[in-house]
């Protein structure tokens, strides 16, 4: 039955080196192409995956408010319409997902912490910042000193447009340096103190930080 | 009459690989289409990234130890691709027939398959062990993950196509014999 000879190595039909160089054009091809497709913007790639623990809250710009309390001189509570006289600044920044999946150069507008703070009146013993969403049930936290940033926001517009309500409209926190987890949705309160905060997520092992992998 | 085309170490080599590669597949869409969150499914997590080490080292095992001469042979001449077979893919439709015991066309896949696991393998385990590496590196380690899990969703689908159009071939894989 067995009229079949022995073959010798493989190494007689490609050599490692044709097979290495093949994989490297493989690869490198596709490396190239997708970093390509995602610098040109295209949208499957470079585009928000909606995350959320909880319902996308409604939003009624009458009655909305913007709290800011804690270890502050002048707690304050400011409307909507308030919010988007303030000086604003615009960026151009990228999102970055623990996940694995980024968006590239999104632009933003919005207010910048040191405006609200200096208005408030930060307390000495003030160290911390909580950002709460408007539900609650979602927060995180970031020191004072992370908080004002440069490209620390808390963003109401995003490509020009009104922030969309499930990318975290009508305000959301903006930290181009950390996790999405870190860039609170929806945020209604920011809440000073002198210690730090464990946010939702950290609880169940994100790091704190917001920049290394769990 | 019947030949044998495939002897029990081909067979298993190709089954072993393939289940894997389907459960990967599997896993690997599912994980892709739910967010990963540590919520998420931590179980689909563990069972796609534990059948990648036999994943790897089946085929690599029964390559490197088994005594089957068939799959030996089959390897080689899957991995014997000439310039002048190309040829055979413009008169595709035709129906060449050739002498040889693969096709062309069976070459080009054996060959993409091989550089597929290659490439899974080295963007997998960056994605696995990602607190070693930096975030711009991770992320485009799972676009090339991804993509090359789509690739491969392509392949097999026309692999399985092509297997259940020439159907007497699957007597040959599953069984080993096939009537000439
Ligand atoms: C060969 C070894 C492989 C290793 C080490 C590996 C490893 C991984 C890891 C670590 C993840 C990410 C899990 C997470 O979210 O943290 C993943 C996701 C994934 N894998 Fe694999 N994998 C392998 C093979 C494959 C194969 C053969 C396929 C499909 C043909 C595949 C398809 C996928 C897909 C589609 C995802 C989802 C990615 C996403 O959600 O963006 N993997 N893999
Ligand atoms: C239900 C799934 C599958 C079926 C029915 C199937 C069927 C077959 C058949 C019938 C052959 C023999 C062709 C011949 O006689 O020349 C074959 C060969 C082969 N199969 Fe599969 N297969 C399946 C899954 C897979 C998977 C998942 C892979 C790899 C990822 C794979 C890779 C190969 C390779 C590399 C060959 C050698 C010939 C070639 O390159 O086309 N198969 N398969």
């Amino acid at each position: 039955m067995n009229q079949e000879k022995e073959p010798g190595s493989i190494k007689e039909y490609i050599s490692r080196r044709k097979f290495l160089i093949y994989l490297g054009i493989f690869l490198g091809i596709i490396i190239a192409g997708l970093s390509f497709l995602k610098k040109a913007g295209i949208k499957t790639i470079n585009r928000f995956r909606i995350r959320s623990i909880e319902q996308t809250p409604a939003f009624d710009p009458d009655t909305w408010k913007l709290i800011v309390d804690g270890l502050v001189a002048t707690p304050l509570s400011i409307s909507y319409k308030d919010l988007l006289e303030l000086e604003s600044k615009e960026q151009v920044t990228d999102f970055h997902c623990v996940e694995g999946w980024s968006v590239d150069e999104v632009k933003w507008k919005g207010v910048s912490l040191n405006v609200l703070f200096k208005k408030a009146g930060l307390k000495p013993d003030a160290v911390f910042a909580t950002f709460y969403s408007s539900s609650g049930l979602y927060n995180d936290s970031l020191s004072i000193k992370e908080a004002l940033e440069q490209d620390v926001l808390l963003a109401y517009m995003m490509y020009d447009e009104p922030l969309p309500p499930e990318n975290g409209g009508p305000l959301r926190l903006v930290m181009p340096r950390m996790f999405g987890y870190k860039n609170v949705k929806w945020v209604n309160k920011i809440t000073i103190k002198e210690t730090q905060d464990i946010g939702y997520w950290e609880r169940y092992g994100y790091k704190i930080d917001g920049v290394s992998y769990p | 009459m019947k030949i044998i085309r495939f002897d029990p170490g081909a067979r298993v080599l190709h089954w072993s690989h393939a289940i894997l590669f389907l459960w990967l597949l599997l896993t690997g869409i599912h994980m892709f289409l739910t967010p990963k969150s540590l919520l998420g499914d931590p179980l689909i997590k563990m069972l796609h990234l534990y059948a990648s080490i036999p994943f790897i080292l089946i085929p690599g095992a029964l390559y490197l130890f088994s005594h089957s001469i068939y799959m030996r042979n089959d390897i080689r001449e899957l991995m014997s691709f000439k310039s002048y077979e190309m040829k055979w893919f413009f008169e595709f439709l035709k129906n060449t027939r050739v002498n040889t015991k693969f096709n062309p066309g069976q070459k080009v896949n054996f060959f993409v398959t091989l550089l597929l696991i290659i490439g899974l393998f080295l963007s997998g385990s960056v994605v696995w062990m990602k607190s070693l590496f930096s975030v711009d590196f991770v992320e485009l380690n799972f676009m090339v993950h991804d993509f090359l899990a789509e690739i491969s969703l392509l392949l097999i689908s026309g692999h399985i196509l092509l297997s259940l159009y020439h159907s007497e071939s699957i007597r040959g894989i599953v069984y080993g014999k096939v009537e000439v």
